[in-house]
């Protein structure tokens, strides 16, 4: 490695051998780092020296035997790139060396009034100075890189609006190849007069109100009319008393980005629209999906009550055949010679016959209970006679509280089928309850106010508000019913019962003979145990 | 004096026999029994019944189809028609119903309803 030379190296080009030697006799004399390493008498030689570009400080005198004046300076300064130059000139010739400053010298110094300080002092300046200068240059062009190599656009302009400088970017953008084309101008030039116009006061009130303006986004137009989005930053310029010179813009094309999130935002409102179809066809669906749900279960329920009314013609044909067969025989027994004994006998067949007769027509009757056989009636009354029907069911474990209001209004109904309603409720009680319990029984007769508590009762078709009901409640401290059997209650076959105990069928029969008047029946939990049912007629 | 004659059509054997039994022990009848439907046509024109007691639920046809046939024969067609029925129907506790236009009796039937059925439609039988 070659190791930099500890001193400078300074280039005398002098034709005058005398003067020369005198220079380099100052620059040695001074010993202050300087040392004259090239002294040449002519031009050619000097540039040979100047291109080999190893010198630190050129002195140059103008009048040389192969060039003169300005020539002389202009060439070197055409072959030395940067290197400082110092012009030694002669007196009667200041005004050259004056001009040599203008066109890029260093420095210039009048031969015969030379003293080695003042020589020092003009190469350590011109050194210097070329050092702070090269170290600015390469500052600059760093800036000027960075700035041209950003994809932004980004420019200053002065207070009235013309650039005063203008990156790479920005030039592509206005189609401009080189910064002459911009510097000095302003919008007007380059954009149609409306749209400029508006840069401008957007401009000018920047500048004014000296608040600076943050990623704005706004449409613009591009050199080739082409519609674009920019994101506009521009911070306004103050010189050091805060006046405003002009503003700095950095503006970045956002026409991809504001399209993808047009599209972005269109795709979501279709999705979100398309979410709410979904949600609108769903909703129906569901509510197309209940209406069949409760339309089945009519069906299911017609269909129960059809094929029940098909198997009671069934077992009602198959036991009448042989229930005839033996009325029959009976009958013939009885034309014989009987002893009265025999005859009473054939009479309790012939009554026992009658009965099942009876169970046969009670099966058809609640699978057609056409026919009601209506009077006015006491409702308490037809409760005390079921009471008594299941009197023998009611062990010593279990208590009967009756409280029936006496003054509840007459009723029209068949006083066998409601009988044989409250049969089927004590029964279901009482088998709820098990050997000991509390039944409880109460009438009373309201007024449907349709508010309150009331609202509940007066959903049934059959009342309305202002009617007046007649209101049966049973209560027992069974087992209750549990919640999700419910609405099964009344299915026919429906039963919790081991067989031969129960058959399912009660609950239907007393649905449908309580249909049949128009009432209704409603059978809930206590929340102190045990199940309430609530049958109630219009009075 | 001439016994009234009773043509019953019913595929209850049992049923048809203890009915003859008890209605000839009166004294008052003549009782053919026929269980099988199809031959009613034949037996009724043979037998000249005053009266037939058909049975609507049968095997092959039913009692609504032998009534059509009967009533179709020009020697048949004012001999009265009762239909016998395990069926029940409304028209069952009905005073005075008809089925298809026809008396009926409900099985199980007393001695006592079905000669007071036979007096009111046979003329000769309430001497
Ligand atoms: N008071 C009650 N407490 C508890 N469960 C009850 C009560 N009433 C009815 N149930 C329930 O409802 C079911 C159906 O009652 P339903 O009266 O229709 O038929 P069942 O009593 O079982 O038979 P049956 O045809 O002999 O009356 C019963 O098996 C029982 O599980
Ligand atoms: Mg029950």
């Amino acid at each position: 490695m070659i190791s930099p030379p500890s001193h400078f190296r300074v280039i005398l080009v002098e034709a005058n051998a005398v003067d020369a030697r005198l220079l380099d006799a100052m620059v040695e004399a001074s010993r202050s780092g300087f040392k004259v390493e090239w002294s040449v008498a002519t031009l050619a030689e000097a540039l040979k020296i100047v291109e080999s570009n190893e010198a630190d400080v050129i002195l140059l005198d103008l009048a040389l035997p192969d060039s003169a004046g300005i020539d002389t300076f202009k060439t070197v300064r055409a072959h030395s790139g940067r290197l400082p130059i110092i012009v030694l000139s002669s007196s009667d010739d200041e005004e050259l060396a004056l001009f040599t400053m203008h066109e890029g010298a260093q420095d210039y110094l009048v031969k015969g009034q030379i003293d080695s300080r003042l020589l020092l002092r003009a190469m350590r300046y011109a050194v210097e100075r070329h050092r702070v200068e090269e170290a600015l240059a390469l500052e600059r062009n760093l800036l000027r890189n960075l700035v041209d190599n950003l994809p932004d656009y980004i420019y200053a302009k002065d207070a009235d609006g013309h650039y005063l400088i203008d990156n790479a970017a920005h030039m592509r953008l206005l189609r401009l190849g080189k910064q002459e084309d911009i510097i000095g101008k302003t919008v007007f030039d380059f954009f149609p007069p409306e749209i400029a116009a508006q840069y401008h006061a957007d401009d000018q009130a920047i500048i004014s109100s000296g608040n600076a303006l943050i990623n704005r986004e706004e449409p613009s137009l591009n050199a080739a009319g082409e519609r674009r989005w920019l994101s506009t930053t521009k911070v306004p310029l103050k010189d050091h008393q805060e006046r405003p010179t002009g503003l700095v813009c950095i503006g970045r094309d956002i026409t991809e980005q504001r399209l993808a999130q047009e599209q972005l935002k269109e795709a979501n409102a279709e999705l979100s629209k398309s979410q709410q179809d979904l949600l609108r066809a769903l909703g129906d669906l569901k509510s197309a999906h209940e209406e069949l749900r409760s339309v089945q279960l009519q069906l299911i329920e017609a269909e129960k009550m059809k094929s029940i009314g098909r198997l009671a013609a069934g077992v009602a044909h198959e036991v009448k055949n042989p229930l005839a067969i033996i009325t029959m025989g009976v009958e013939y027994l009885l034309n014989q010679e009987l002893s009265e004994s025999s005859a009473g006998v054939l009479d309790d067949i012939l009554a026992a016959v009658k009965r099942a007769d009876n169970v046969v027509r009670g099966l058809l009757d609640f699978s057609a209970p056409k026919n009601l056989e209506v009077r006015t009636e006491d409702l308490n009354a037809v409760i005390n006679q079921s009471l008594n029907l299941v009197r023998g069911e009611l062990g010593p474990g279990f208590k009967v509280i009756k409280e029936l209001d006496p003054n509840i209004p007459p009723l029209n109904l068949d006083n066998a089928k409601v009988g044989q309603v409250f049969v089927n409720v004590f029964t279901n009680a009482v088998h709820a309850m098990g050997s000991t319990g509390v039944l409880t029984v109460r009438t009373y007769a309201k007024q449907l106010t349709g508010v309150g508590e009331n609202i509940g009762d007066s959903r049934s078709e059959s009342f309305r508000v202002g009617d007046t009901v007649v209101v049966a409640e049973v209560d027992d401290t069974g087992s209750g019913i549990p919640n999700d059997k419910l609405n099964k209650v009344y299915d026919p076959f429906f039963t919790t019962k081991p067989t031969g105990k129960g058959t399912g069928l009660g609950l239907t029969v007393t649905k449908t003979i309580i249909d049949l008047h128009a009432g209704t029946i409603d059978i809930g939990n206590r929340p102190e145990g045990g199940a309430r049912v609530k049958i109630m007629f219009k009075a | 004096m001439e016994k009234v004659r009773i043509l019953v059509v019913d595929d209850e054997s049992g049923f048809t026999r203890l009915l003859k039994l008890t209605l000839e022990k009166t004294g008052n009848y003549s009782v053919l029994e026929e269980n099988d439907a199809t031959r009613a046509l034949e037996a009724a024109r043979g037998f000249r019944p005053h009266l037939i007691l058909l049975d609507i639920v049968m095997p092959k046809i039913d009692g609504g189809g032998v009534a059509q046939q009967l009533q179709a024969d020009p020697s048949l067609k004012k001999t009265p028609i009762v239909f016998l029925t395990a069926i029940v129907s409304p028209a069952e506790v009905t005073p005075g119903a008809l089925i298809g236009g026809f008396k009926f009796l409900a099985k199980p039937v007393s001695l006592a309803a079905l000669t007071k059925c036979i007096k009111e439609n046979v003329p000769q039988a309430r001497v």
